[in-house]
């Protein structure tokens, strides 16, 4: 008697066991997330951001980067996939600086002839470098060029809240 | 007749059992309101669960209609707007009351043994709170929205070893986007609502063993047995306490309805963004600690707080009216109170704070505004810079402000040079003041003075009444319909005195007599400011009809097309009422030296004042 309860003991809890199991399988598929990087929004490509003689030497100027937006099963084209801050240095030259605050990716603002994030006070200087509040490290450089009369930006995106400057 | 019916469904359905189930404790001492605030809790959150069900009912978690819909179910349901702010006021009254309720358990030391577990329950419960409130912040996807979730978002990728994995799992993907509001969406609807309801039921079982409302600040507490039961009279508080709550609630939802900002806007620089106000503690918290050592705002300082919490039965074994754990929980909590508090009153009183609140403001009745108008199926982000309303003058200052700007307002380079190449006014562009004051001098500063354009000189000898015929008669080429009509009479004399005199130089019609092609190098006025002049000077300011090789301005044919380009050019054409600039004749000889010296060798065909002669 005793070990036929036992064997239904253990046989509720193997019911018991495999119907948890296929809820946890099922609800681990909910916790995992579709491993899928948008194509199109990273940095390979050249992408013309603004006219260079749009650009007074030495004044940042913010210009939208424009590409495909990759929203899980939505793309849209034409679409600003990130902003930039250009600053003309002269015909040939342009730096640019990636708007997205390199602490928490707020973008960053340009306020009394400085570079500034509002949503937690990091400033910046004209050549990208910290002046005070929390940002790890100095605005991202892009990689940049003129062609065409055209300045050229490759577009990327790095990891926020690190000193060291990690694309991702 | 009513105990037989009642008798008879028991019987059958157990409605009896049910409702004891629901409402029937052991109670120790009298009924009390600390007890009553945390069942009335329970009230709140089927309340949160009928108005949650209302609003699912018409919101839809895609980072394109998000925002949408709701403004949608706000302006077209009866009651929507009600609704909504009724869903949001007893989420932010909840908070507070299931932080009052531990704060009142540990005043009446509820949190000893045996009773511990009621004191983590009535932890879980805040925390419960806490998380609906949170998970359904984000679902509006408007601009406080999306910050938090960016922001968090960051700060989650900052925690050491499971960062990456854990921001990646709340965000759904790789980047924040529609899977992000899927998730919080299930979050808040189906995994937080079970917790939550969980907890409840957890609580209650826990309440039917031990009873509601025993104290144990005195030794011989733990003996004492429960003396009556809660239902009716703990429950009569229960409700009335719901019942006020729920007043509070209606009447901040009439007042207030729920926030709602405008549009996520990821490019919004200007945007001081700030989590809800039961997170501002840990915002600003942050701001103390920078680099490396922001994780102890974070993690370390929360982390601390959330253990010593749990931790406070276990400081206070002994029966005393006044415990440490008593002391070391009430301290944590109005800490945390007081510290909100002060949070919020700090950027109440930030000058900064305020402004850029208020611009938000307007840009979310802006938005909304514009949202009346239907939404572009691409989504509302755009929807400030795309309507019909502003995307022209967006348009306009992106791409020909920088020159042809106000002549006040007129860049300057970094030495504080008037830059050149810069374009005319366009302001009053096609009336009849910008016409005449060309005429009176071409090379005002405000005109073509800064442009590479100077053949033409002063037109000195016409006089004011030919300057009004001639103005006139240019009026009239731009005359479209719906404009103001010319006058016919003075269109027909400055017509004449045009073909005559103007024609020398510009092209278009018949040239006078002895002037050859090659002499008439300024541009064709026929139809000047109208709307297809206007679209040929954007697209093509070079072409020989126009200003030829003496033009500086670039086409924009590449960057304006379609509905761009034509918004720009009505844009263009509104400018025509602005106040046209007036200016002087220029001095002779001035004028002489910088139309001979600028023009000379320049190329472009420049006829002296005596052409017209």
């Amino acid at each position: 008697m005793a070990e036929r309860r036992t064997v239904l003991k253990v046989l509720s809890g193997c019911a018991g066991a495999a119907v948890a199991g296929v809820g946890v399988a099922a609800t681990g598929a909910f916790v995992a997330q579709s491993e899928r990087r948008p194509e199109g929004s990273g940095g390979a490509s050249w992408r013309k951001v603004a006219r260079l003689d749009a650009l007074e030497r030495g004044k940042p100027t913010k210009a939208a980067v424009i590409g495909a937006v990759e929203d899980a099963w939505v793309r849209t084209p034409d679409r600003r996939i990130g902003s930039v801050w250009l600053i003309r240095e002269d015909d040939r030259t342009v730096k640019v600086y990636s708007a997205v605050c390199p602490h928490l990716g707020c973008s960053i603002d340009r306020e009394n002839e400085r570079f500034v994030c509002k949503c937690h006070d990091s400033h910046f200087t004209d050549q990208g470098g910290v002046v005070d509040g929390p940002s790890p490290r100095g605005m991202d450089p892009l990689e940049a060029r003129v062609a065409d009369g055209w300045v050229e930006v490759k577009y990327r995106r790095f990891k926020l809240g690190t000193s060291e400057r990690v694309e991702g | 007749m009513f105990g037989k019916v009642k008798e008879w469904l028991d019987e059958r359905l157990a409605v009896v059992e049910i409702v004891r189930g629901a409402f029937v404790r052991p109670l120790f001492g009298p009924a009390r309101w600390s007890s009553a605030l945390g069942h009335a809790l329970v009230w709140l959150f089927v309340l949160e669960g009928l108005t949650g069900f209302a609003l699912g009912n018409l919101y839809a978690p895609t980072v394109r209609d998000a925002w949408g819909s709701i403004v949608y179910l706000e302006r077209t349901l009866p009651l929507g707007a009600f609704v909504r702010g009724l869903h949001y006021w007893i989420a932010q009254v909840m908070i507070v009351v299931a932080l009052v309720h531990c704060l009142s358990l540990l005043a009446i030391a509820q949190h000893r043994k045996p009773r511990e577990g009621l004191w983590w329950l009535s932890l879980a419960v805040f925390g419960m709170s806490l998380a609906a409130a949170h998970t359904g912040a984000m679902l509006p996807w408007d601009e406080k929205a999306f910050w938090i979730a960016k922001v968090e978002d960051g700060i989650i990728q900052t925690f050491p070893v499971i960062g990456d994995a854990a921001a990646r799992a709340l965000r759904n993907g790789p980047d924040l986007g529609t899977p992000t509001l899927t998730r919080m969406y299930t979050l808040h609807t189906v995994l937080v609502p079970a917790l939550f309801a969980g907890v409840f039921m957890w609580r209650g079982a826990v309440h039917k063993r031990l009873g509601v409302g025993q104290s144990t600040a005195r030794e011989d507490d733990s003996t004492s047995v429960a003396n009556s039961l809660s239902w009716p009279s703990q429950t009569a508080l229960d409700g009335i306490a719901a019942v006020a709550l729920v007043v509070v609630s209606v009447l901040l939802a009439r007042r207030l309805g729920a926030p709602l900002e405008g549009p996520a806007d990821p490019d919004m620089a200007d945007y001081p963004a700030r989590p809800e106000w039961y997170l501002l503690w840990l915002f600003r918290l942050r701001k103390l600690f920078h680099g490396k050592s922001e994780l102890i705002a974070t993690a370390v300082i929360p982390g601390i707080a959330t253990g010593l919490l749990f931790a406070v039965p276990f400081f206070d074994r002994a029966r005393r009216m006044v415990g440490v754990g008593q002391v070391v929980g009430a301290l944590t909590l109005l800490t945390l109170a007081g510290y909100t508090g002060f949070c919020v009153w700090a950027d109440e009183n930030d000058p900064k704070f305020r402004e850029g609140k208020a611009g938000a403001q307007v840009r979310a009745q802006t938005a909304r505004r514009f949202a009346a108008d239907g939404i572009a199926p691409e989504g509302p982000q755009d929807i400030l810079r795309m309507h019909p309303s502003v995307r022209p003058k967006l348009l306009y200052d992106q791409h020909c402000g920088g020159c042809h700007a106000r002549a006040d307002v007129a860049p300057r380079d970094a030495r504080g040079q008037r830059t050149n190449a810069r374009g005319p006014t366009l302001e009053g562009f096609g009336s009849r003041g910008w016409a005449r004051a060309v005429m009176v001098n071409p090379n005002a500063p405000q005109l073509f003075g800064r442009t590479g354009i100077h053949g033409m000189p002063p037109q000195r000898d016409l006089d004011a009444r030919d300057l009004e015929n001639l103005s006139e008669y240019l009026y009239s080429q731009s005359v479209e319909r719906g404009d103001p009509a010319a006058d016919a009479a003075k269109v027909r004399l400055g017509d004449e005195l045009y073909h005559g005199t103007c024609t020398g130089c510009h092209q278009g019609g018949a040239a006078p007599e002895g002037i050859t092609a090659e002499d008439r190098g300024a541009p064709d006025l026929t139809g000047w400011a109208s709307r297809a002049w206007i679209r040929g000077q954007i697209v093509d300011p070079g072409h020989p009809t126009r200003y030829g090789t003496s033009n500086e301005m670039p086409s924009y044919a590449e960057e304006l097309q379609g509905r761009d380009l034509e918004m720009v050019i009505d844009y263009v054409r509104g400018l025509r009422a602005r106040p046209a600039p007036v200016v002087p004749p220029p001095p002779p000889e001035e004028s002489n030296n910088g139309a001979s010296a600028e023009s000379g060798d320049g190329g472009a065909p420049a006829p002296s004042g005596d052409a017209g002669r």
